[in-house]
This record gives structure tokens, sequence and C-alpha cells, in this order.
């Protein structure tokens, strides 16, 4: 039985340790998190602009997981093409290894300033801005870190003596034991570097020499391998192959600590014992250096791994359709291109909007994606448009220009809330479905063809086609009021009388969007193909004024 | 140009399957030279929103032709889809053959 001596220091160190490595996460990254997004828009260039990007993100933030999070954003987003942005999060992990420098450094006086000023802003409610609370946080959480490694230190002696008298530190026996504390430590830490942190913290502390430590990481560097490699092969989110290459950056940093710890044949002190270094300093330096291996093997062999991580997790339909698939950057340089761009990217969103409907429509075909899917993808390239109009905007184009991307924000805007009423349609239309099936699916056939007059409209270039079509989508409330009455005593139910009733309210709203757009399209149309004079001026507005010339 | 009307009659349903083939049959016509044209929904029982765009599509069809487009006999049900969806509004729908006849004559 342990003495009490022994735990209450360990847990406590332990506490503090743990909690000291969150806090630092937790408030580094809001700090970074804005700088990271603009530095991550240039940087995917070249691979090693990528990986610079990468160590300063895992630097400044200290979390590759919140790395990678930003990452995927970003991709999901269509910010950044999903290619060059995997080597981002996986340098991070160079950069974040400084914790686990920090960590092994003696800096105890620095801990000291750094506990007194954090404790005394937050007891004397100091009026700090946002990023210095961040700031006071982050020191704070240096502060908890290094006292719970000065914890660990004074559980240590009882501690070892206690591991080896139960015989679980018995020579040639640990190995497994130590791969397995360390896939323990990544399951728990979900962080290798927190994980690698922690082994410093042990080997300091005597606990561990350095051999035992880095079989330890070398299975908490496996562990946070299938971390990142789970969600990457089950499809969870967006940037899976980011996921996938996180999880090949750490098998490849495991590899070549084992082949180290191989050809020392489990005693690398014998390499570092020329070098004036503690135990704990050069575990750090191991630690750096595999975390800088893996992330160099994944980028010299960057192609034969990304065309791997495609056989992998090849792109599901329901990604690319969250991608804008015309909005190229390149095209931000002649604002008309971009501008026609922009059009093609709506009439692509016009046109999933029928599709929404499969899951209510008797003939659609089974298998196709859900309209919350349709929905959310078409979201996705909803926001990424308006931000690629914005900097269309930003780059001053011209009246013309100008006057045009403000009717397609408008078309945009009609959008969007297209893919929301749609989806609510469909969803009102499940419930009451079975209860009044036909005449609910009479009003769904008639949305679905609306909708699909809609993207004609979008789609033609001829005006007189487009006014044919733009009549179907008039206002029509008798109509409707009549469909209602008709539809509400199709149950007593009253959840599904709520259901038709909000169906019938939803339909009027969506006749009302999608003649909006349709006009808004239209209007924009004829803005194109106005000619313009060299100032950039469309010609019809001079033709109007020209009566002062 | 040709004054009879021309009368196609589609039955059972009119959906993503059978609509294609009464386009053709309608556009066969137009490009024969015909300038009236009833669809006869008598025997039709449903129309999907494949069915709502074949009517519109030959519809404009004949309109750019310079020619007429009418319905009839459509069922309570295939004239709520019809009026829901505002193709009402655009193409003529009548009761019976012997109306839509009679009011394609009188041009």
């Amino acid at each position: 039985m342990p003495s009490p001596g022994f735990i209450s220091p360990l847990l406590t160190g332990l506490g503090l340790f743990f909690g000291g490595a969150r806090f630092i996460a937790a408030n580094l990254t809001p700090l970074a998190g804005p700088a990271a997004r603009k530095l991550f828009h240039g940087a995917v260039r070249t691979s090693w602009t990528a990986a610079l990007a990468g160590v300063f993100a895992g630097l400044v933030s200290q979390s590759t997981s919140a790395v990678t999070l930003v990452v995927v954003g970003l991709v999901r987003a269509g910010v950044v093409p999903e290619g060059r942005a995997v080597l981002l999060p996986a340098w991070s992990q160079v950069g974040a290894a400084a914790l686990v420098i920090l960590v092994s450094l003696q800096t105890s006086a620095a801990v000291a300033c750094a506990l007194a000023i954090a404790g005394a802003a937050l007891y004397f409610d100091l009026k700090l801005t946002e990023r210095l609370r961040h700031g006071v946080l982050v020191l704070l959480g240096v502060g908890m870190l290094f006292l719970g490694m000065e914890m660990l230190n004074v559980a240590s002696d009882p501690l070892r003596v206690w591991l080896v008298d139960e015989g679980l530190l018995a020579k040639g026996e640990s190995v497994g034991i130590l791969l397995a504390l360390g896939l323990v430590l990544a399951a728990i830490t979900q962080s290798s570097t927190v994980a690698g942190a922690f082994a410093v913290a042990v080997v300091r502390a005597g606990i561990f020499d350095l051999g035992s430590a880095l079989v330890l990481l070398v299975g908490a560097s496996v562990g946070s391998a299938i971390n990142y490699g789970v969600p990457g092969l089950r499809g969870e989110a967006v940037g899976r192959q980011v996921m996938l290459f996180q999880a090949a950056q750490k098998l490849s940093g495991a590899s070549l600590l084992t082949l180290l710890l191989l050809l020392t044949a489990g005693r690398p002190q014998v390499v570092f014992g020329a070098f004036p270094m503690t135990p704990a300093t050069a575990f750090a330096a191991i630690f750096l250096a595999i975390q800088v291996g893996g992330s160099l093997v994944c980028t010299l062999f960057y192609g034969p791994l990304s065309r791997l991580m495609e056989r992998m997790a090849p792109p599901r339909e329901a990604e690319a359709l969250g991608r804008p698939a015309y909005l190229l950057e390149e095209a931000l340089a002649d604002p008309a291109l971009a501008l026609e761009l922009v059009a093609r990217e709506e009439q692509r969103l016009l046109q999933r909007l029928p599709a929404m409907l499969d899951g209510v429509r008797a003939e659609a075909q089974s298998g196709g994606l859900s309209a919350e899917v349709l929905r959310s993808a078409g979201l996705n390239v909803a926001a990424a448009t308006r931000r690629y109009l914005a900097r269309i905007l930003e780059a001053e184009p011209g009246r013309h220009a100008v006057t045009r991307a403000m009717g397609m924000q408008r078309v945009l805007d009609n959008i969007v809330a297209l893919h929301e009423a749609v989806e609510e349609f469909e969803r009102a239309v499940r419930v009451a479905a079975p209860k009044a099936a036909e005449a609910v699916g009479r009003m769904v056939e008639s949305l679905h063809m609306l909708l699909e007059v809609l993207n004609e409209i979008a789609q033609a270039q001829d005006a007189a086609e487009q006014e044919f079509s733009l009549a179907l989508l008039g206002e029509r409330r008798q109509v409707i009021e009549g469909l209602r009455t008709r539809l509400m005593g199709a149950s007593s139910e009253a959840r599904v009388q709520e259901a038709l009733f909000r169906s019938t309210v939803l339909f009027e709203r969506i006749l009302w969007l999608a003649r909006d757009t349709a006009v808004a399209v239209m209007q924009a149309g004829r803005e194109t193909l106005a000619p313009e004079t060299e100032a950039g001026e469309p010609v019809a507005v001079l033709a109007q004024g020209e009566a002062s010339a | 140009m040709s004054e009879e009307i021309q009368i196609l009659r589609p039955n059972g349903r009119l959906d993503s399957a059978s609509s294609p083939a009464l386009e053709r049959q309608a556009f066969d016509c137009i490009d024969a030279g015909a300038r009236l044209l009833l669809i006869d929904f008598v025997g039709l029982d449903y129309i999907s929103s494949a069915g709502l765009r074949a009517a519109l599509s030959v519809a404009k069809r004949m309109s750019a032709a310079g020619g007429r487009l009418a319905l009839c006999s459509l069922s309570p049900q295939v004239a709520e889809v019809f009026e829901i969806s505002g193709v009402d509004a655009i193409i003529e729908i009548h009761p019976s053959a012997e109306s839509a006849t009679e009011r394609l004559m009188a041009g």
C-alpha cells in the first residue's frame, strides 16, 4: 500500500501539470488565431513556406490540435486548398516542441515571476484587454505547469521505490508496459506535446531513465497517430487527409525513434554522453529531433504520401459539394472575370435546390444526399463566395463592377435563405407526409418544378425565355390559402396539422425568394451585357444623361 | 399552316419516365406544321414535376412557332398541381375536349 506521503504530491503534481498545459494551449490559441489564419492563407504556395508557417503556428499556439482545427476549417471553407495545407499541422509539431524544451530547463526564477504577475493581475482584477487577459492566463498556465513538475519531483523518490518494489519497473520487462503507458498517455492527453512534456517531467524526477522515457515516447507517438488516423479514416470531418498526414508524421517520428533505440541497444545516453546535457534536456532535444525528422520525411515524400492518402480517404461527394468550384484566386486580378466566376458559383448553388426535395419525392432516385447535407454544403459554399466577393470589392474595381457585385450579394443572400427554407420545408413534409401523402406530394412536385424553373432562369441567356419562366414565380396567395385549408383537413393530429401549416407558409416564402432571386439574376445579366466606356461606366447611364453632353 | 387540331392523350402517369415520350410526340407534331395542339389528360391520374416541365417545354416551343397549346380534362388532383405551380397561368386549360376544341378553333 503506497504511503500517504507519495499519493498527495503525485496527484497534486499531475493536476497542476495537466491543468497548466491546458491553460497554455487554451489561451495561446486565441492570441494567435487571427494571425494564424492570415499566415496560412499565403503560406501554402510551396512545401517549404507551408513548413515554416506550420512551425511558427505551433510555436505560438503550443497546440497542434488547434493548428489542425484552424487548417481543417480553412480547407473546409475553400480558403486554402487541401493539397499543401496538410504540411501546416505536420510542421506545427516542431513549433509545439518548445513546450517540451521549456519543461526540460531549470527556470524556477522565471516561473516565480510568471506566477507572481499572473496572481497579482487576477487578484487585483486589473482592467485587462482581451488579449492581455489571455496573456496573463498563459503565464498562470506556465506557473502551474512548473509547480506541477516540482510536486512530481517531491513524489519521485517514494514513487520510484514503490514501482520497483511492486515489480513494475523490473529490468528487461518494462518495454511493453512503457509502450502501453505511452499509448494511454496519448489517449488521455490527446496531445503528443503534453505527453512529451510529461515524459520530460518524469525523467527530471528520476522516475524513468532516458531510454525508458524514449520507449514511452514511441508509445505516445503511435497513440497520437491513432488519435489522428481514426477520425481521418472514418471520415467524420472535412480535412480527413490533413488528419491522415498528421498520423503519418507521428508514425514517421516513432519509426525514427525506434531506429535510434535499436541502434543504441536501448541506451541513447551513449550518443549524448559527449554533450553537456541533463537526461531531461537530452530527451527534449531528441523529442525536437524526431518532430523535425517526422515532418521532413513527410515533406520529402509528400507526393507518394498524398497519393496514398487519396486512396485511403478519397474525397466524398458531400465534401466536394461543400467547397467552391469556380472561385479561383488568380482571377481576383481581373474583377470582371472574378464576378463571372461568382455568377457560375451562384448558378451551381441554385442547381442543387431541387435535389433537396428528393428525400420526399416518390420518383427521386434513392441514395442521394440528404437535404440537411446539401443545405450545410450550400451554406459553406455561400460563405466562401461572400468572402470572395468582399475581396473583389476591396480592390476597388470601378462603379460598374461594384453595382454588379452588390446585385450578386443580393442573390447570394437569397440563395442562403432558400437553402434554409427548402430544408425546413422538407422536414415539415416528412412529418406531414404519412398522414397526407397525396396532397403534400402535389405541393412537393409543384415546388420541385418551380425550383428547376429558377435554375433555368439563372442559366438562360435569352431574356424572352427568362420572362416566360418568371411568369411562373408570381404571387398566388389565394391558391396557397385554399391549399392550406384543404391540407389542414387531412389530419386531426396536432403535430401533423402544425407541419402542414408550416409547409404551406414555407412554400410561399420559397416562392417569394425564388422570384426575388430570378429578378436579381436577370438584372445582373442586363448589367453584364451593358457595354462600358473607357472609364468603366455603362453606356446606358451616359445615354440617359446625354442631353447635358 | 394546318388548322387541324392535333390531339395527344397521355395515360396513367406523366413522370420522369413517360414525359420525354410525350414531349417528343408534341415536338414532332409542331415540326410537322401543327399550330393547334390539344393535350387531353382524361386518362391521366398523376403528374410529377417532370410532367409539368414537359408541358411547359411544349408550350414554349409552340409559342415560338406561333401556335397555340391547350390542355383539357384534368382530374382534380392533376388540376391542383397545375394551380399550385402556376402553370395554369401560362397554358390554357379547359374542362373538356369539346370546350377546348371550340376555343382553339375560334382563335
